[in-house]
């Protein structure tokens, strides 16, 4: 698909987008932590691949390439000035538009004081998570959410693989203190 | 391995990713460690919480409302902006890198009407019509929709008024380049115009010595120069080889309208740069513009590969059709 697109082809572009919208618009939506700003975001970054997809030269895996673009373009908008000085009411835990999939329900989820209590332990992480800089959320977003790879997650973020280690391990020293007395 | 290493595996122990004999090494020592195994049991419960975070579905019209936004986002003008790209390099912040070079890019600095003519005013037949430059940062939509009512108000001599076809337009667009890469000018409102007044601002770059080392005063300046914000961090020797690099790339402008049939019929200085005057025949204005992009060749490679790369380009552009 890709070649058929560097070759001239742009019509099939709209299957590409079907066919990764839903990683890349998950990706953004766990970064930025607000619905309207993931839908931005994961639009802008079809966006970008659509203008710079003819030069992709296969040197590493589509996805990767993807990932990176969203990455980057959700840290550009966590970083301009309307985002900082925009406030921000919509926690990245909430979701007041009932727009997140239905999950399974699981045998620990029949007792509603046991579902009460995990609830609010996700909520207390998805919380912790959000008070971290930009920059280590995002690699704990790529490790933990989105189980990459550590030269992966190198790889899209632009650093080196011990760089990514030894900001993990500051971000879940970060998170651990933050989660103290919540886990 | 003490407790403060076998911590940092927990996580990839958690999730049996550690090689078969590291996680055997953690697990023995977790066996004779409460401490360890604590934290063991907090690192599971993380990893059981945020396995229970659901995915959430992009909105149904996500796929219309994506591929607008590229039809929309891939209009002439911005496709023009988008060929001059940004260069990066190591060792030089990819923001700073990205503003600095935006500022030196503005060797394309196109901005004609506001030091010709001010204002708009009324066309005889023969002179030429020229219409306000629209400064303020505004979208390329709205632009084009002052600039045709702007056409619309002129009278003409006769009492003809301009309708459809514009005899001067002008843009000035302020945009967020990031990694956009794409585009070339505006030229469909163009009509019937036999030959078309473009006026440049070729900025003047200084000459630079690439080993020089630059004092802090001369760094400052430097920096007012290239219009890089006193916020961005260049160093003065590196801001120097980056200008220096991008000075050799521009084209001959002379050579450029030559090639389009096209003359320069003026030219004068004004502060860092020059205003040409050219004179080009109609047809040609959609080569002349695809020339000028070819400074987009001068992303430095690799850099469509990356993505967020900021900077500021501020680029006015009039044309001016004679009746």
């Amino acid at each position: 698909m890709i070649r058929e697109f560097q070759q001239g082809n742009v019509d099939i572009f709209p299957l590409l987008i079907q066919r990764h919208m839903q990683i890349v618009f998950n990706l953004c939506h766990r970064i930025m932590g607000d619905y309207d700003d993931a839908n931005d975001c994961a639009q802008e970054t079809f966006v970008k691949i659509y203008r710079h997809l003819h030069t992709f030269k296969f040197r590493s895996s589509f996805d990767t390439w993807i990932y990176r673009i969203a990455v980057n373009t959700c840290r550009n908008s966590i970083s301009s000035r309307h985002f900082k000085f925009r406030k921000k009411t919509v926690s990245l835990d909430n979701d007041p538009e009932g727009t997140r999939l239905p999950r399974q329900v699981g045998d620990r989820r029949s007792d509603p004081q046991v579902q009460m209590e995990r609830e609010e332990e996700r909520k207390a992480i998805m919380e912790a998570l959000r008070s971290l800089p930009g920059d280590l959320r995002i690699l704990i977003i790529l490790r933990d959410m989105e189980e990459r790879p550590y030269e992966e997650i190198a790889d899209i973020c632009g650093m080196k693989t011990g760089t990514v280690k030894s900001r993990l391990s500051r971000a879940r020293h970060m998170l651990r203190d933050r989660l103290r007395g919540a886990l | 391995m003490d407790c403060r290493d076998i911590m940092e595996l927990l996580h990839d122990f958690a999730r049996k990713r550690l090689e078969p004999t590291l996680h055997r090494q953690v697990a023995e020592h977790l066996k004779n460690c409460p401490a360890c195994r604590e934290e063991l049991r907090r690192v599971r419960r993380y990893y059981d919480a945020i396995g229970r975070e659901g995915a959430v579905p992009p909105p149904p019209d996500f796929l219309d409302a994506t591929m607008n936004r590229i039809r929309r986002k891939s209009s002439p003008l911005r496709r023009l902006l988008g060929m001059i790209a940004l260069p990066t390099g190591p060792g030089i912040p990819l923001g700073a890198a990205g503003l600095a070079v935006a500022s030196v890019i503005a060797v394309f600095l196109i901005r004609p009407a506001v030091l010709f003519h001010e204002g708009s005013r009324p066309a005889a037949p023969g002179q030429v019509a020229v219409l306000d430059t629209v400064k303020e940062p505004m979208s390329v939509h709205r632009i084009r929709r002052v600039l045709r009512t702007r056409a619309d108000s002129i009278p003409s001599a006769g009492q003809e008024r301009a309708t459809d076809s514009l005899l001067a337009k002008s843009y000035s667009l302020r945009t967020q380049m990031k990694d956009e890469v794409g585009a070339t000018a505006n030229d469909e409102a163009v009509t019937a115009q036999d030959t078309m007044e473009i006026a440049l601002n070729v900025l003047t770059l200084p000459a630079g010595d690439e080993s020089a080392v630059r004092s802090r005063d001369e760094e400052k300046s430097l920096r007012e120069f290239s219009g890089v914000p006193p916020s961005a961090v260049l160093g003065g020797s590196t801001a120097t080889r980056r200008i220096e690099h991008w000075k050799q790339k521009i084209p001959d402008i002379g050579a450029v309208v030559t090639s389009q049939q096209g003359t320069i019929t003026g030219s004068r200085q004004s502060g860092n740069g020059t205003i040409y005057q050219i004179l080009l025949p109609r047809e040609q204005y959609g080569a002349f513009i695809r020339e000028l992009g070819k400074i987009g060749n001068l992303k430095s490679p690799g850099a469509a590969d990356r993505t967020g790369k900021v900077g500021a380009i501020e680029l006015n552009l009039t044309i001016q059709g004679t009746r």
